[in-house]
């Protein structure tokens, strides 16, 4: 398992998934739930990297492929987690895996724009 | 934790939702409406909290949680419906909240985040509601408990929103 390469995003967004449930609502609109597990799903993180160098776009290329895209789940450093006094997803119950491809725009000359989204994984 | 932090939202959007009902419409075009309950459904609140300190961020977060997601139910705090004299929906009644969707935080700025709140009513009997569980007598039983605090473990309660330090 490779860990996710160690750079800043510049913008970065939570979704804080759910728990599994299943909800019945009856025409009145009661509803009863019942919850399947204590682990959220879905959680996604939207991370956004602006005028990286060639040499840190090729980190986060050849960390997709290493990862086999999105089957392999994989560790995030504290470096993606900056400006939190502590991580507000616990790496002990959570990883990560590629939600989908990543978008690489140029965006200056040997300047790339990236685009991530990840997807949590129960460890 | 029985009700959502007391932040007072940047924006917010309420929509009162309708009574449960079917409707029937003949070739005609005639149409003939049966009530299926009386209580009102789909309430909605939508909340943006702009610019909140990580640990402000963190509280809505750690409740989002505290409440298995979308799964528990809760009550709001009075700065949700600040600028209101009389909130639309009562503090404590027989209209509960729960999460429709996950929030989302957003970074803005250093140690400042955006989060996103959706929330939605969940009716329940206000004759199954005990404010404090702790001065509540044993019967009748109730189904719905805010702030057991010292509460007796006896009638088993179906739902406490907040245990304290009830058995």
């Amino acid at each position: 398992m490779a860990t996710f390469p160690a750079l800043t995003p510049n913008t970065r967004s939570l979704g804080l998934g759910n728990y599994p449930q299943e909800s019945y609502i009856g025409p009145s609109g009661a509803s009863v739930r019942f919850l399947q597990n204590t682990k959220r799903v879905k959680q996604m993180l939207a991370l956004t990297y602006k005028s990286l160098t060639e040499a840190q776009l090729v980190l986060l290329l050849d960390h997709y492929e290493t990862q086999n895209g999105s089957l392999v789940p994989f560790d995030l450093p504290s470096e993606v987690w900056a400006g939190y006094g502590s991580v507000p997803i616990s790496s002990v119950d959570y990883e990560w895996r590629y939600a989908e491809s990543l978008s690489v725009e140029p965006s200056a000359i040997n300047r790339f724009d990236v685009t991530i989204n990840l997807e949590s994984v129960i460890a | 934790m029985s009700t959502f932090p007391s932040l007072t939202p940047t924006t917010r959007i309420y929509t009162p939702g309708g009574v449960p009902l079917a409707l029937q419409n003949t070739v005609s075009g005639l149409s003939t409406g049966f009530r299926r309950g009386n209580r009102r459904i789909n309430q909605t609140l939508q909340m943006t909290f702009s610019h909140l300190t990580q640990s402000d961020a963190l509280l809505i977060r750690d409740h989002y949680f505290n409440r298995n997601g979308s799964y528990d139910i809760f009550f709001l705090s009075a700065e949700i419906w600040s600028d209101f004299a009389t909130p639309p929906v009562p503090l404590l009644s027989d209209f509960a909240w729960r999460y429709t969707s996950e929030p989302t935080i957003t970074d803005v700025s250093v140690d400042r985040f955006n989060v996103d709140v959706a929330l939605i009513t969940e009716p329940i009997d206000i004759g199954d509601l005990v404010f404090d569980g702790g001065l509540a007598a044993s019967a009748p039983a109730r189904a719905y408990i805010l702030d057991a605090g010292a509460a007796a473990a006896s009638p088993a309660r179906d739902y406490i929103v907040f245990a304290s330090g009830a058995l």
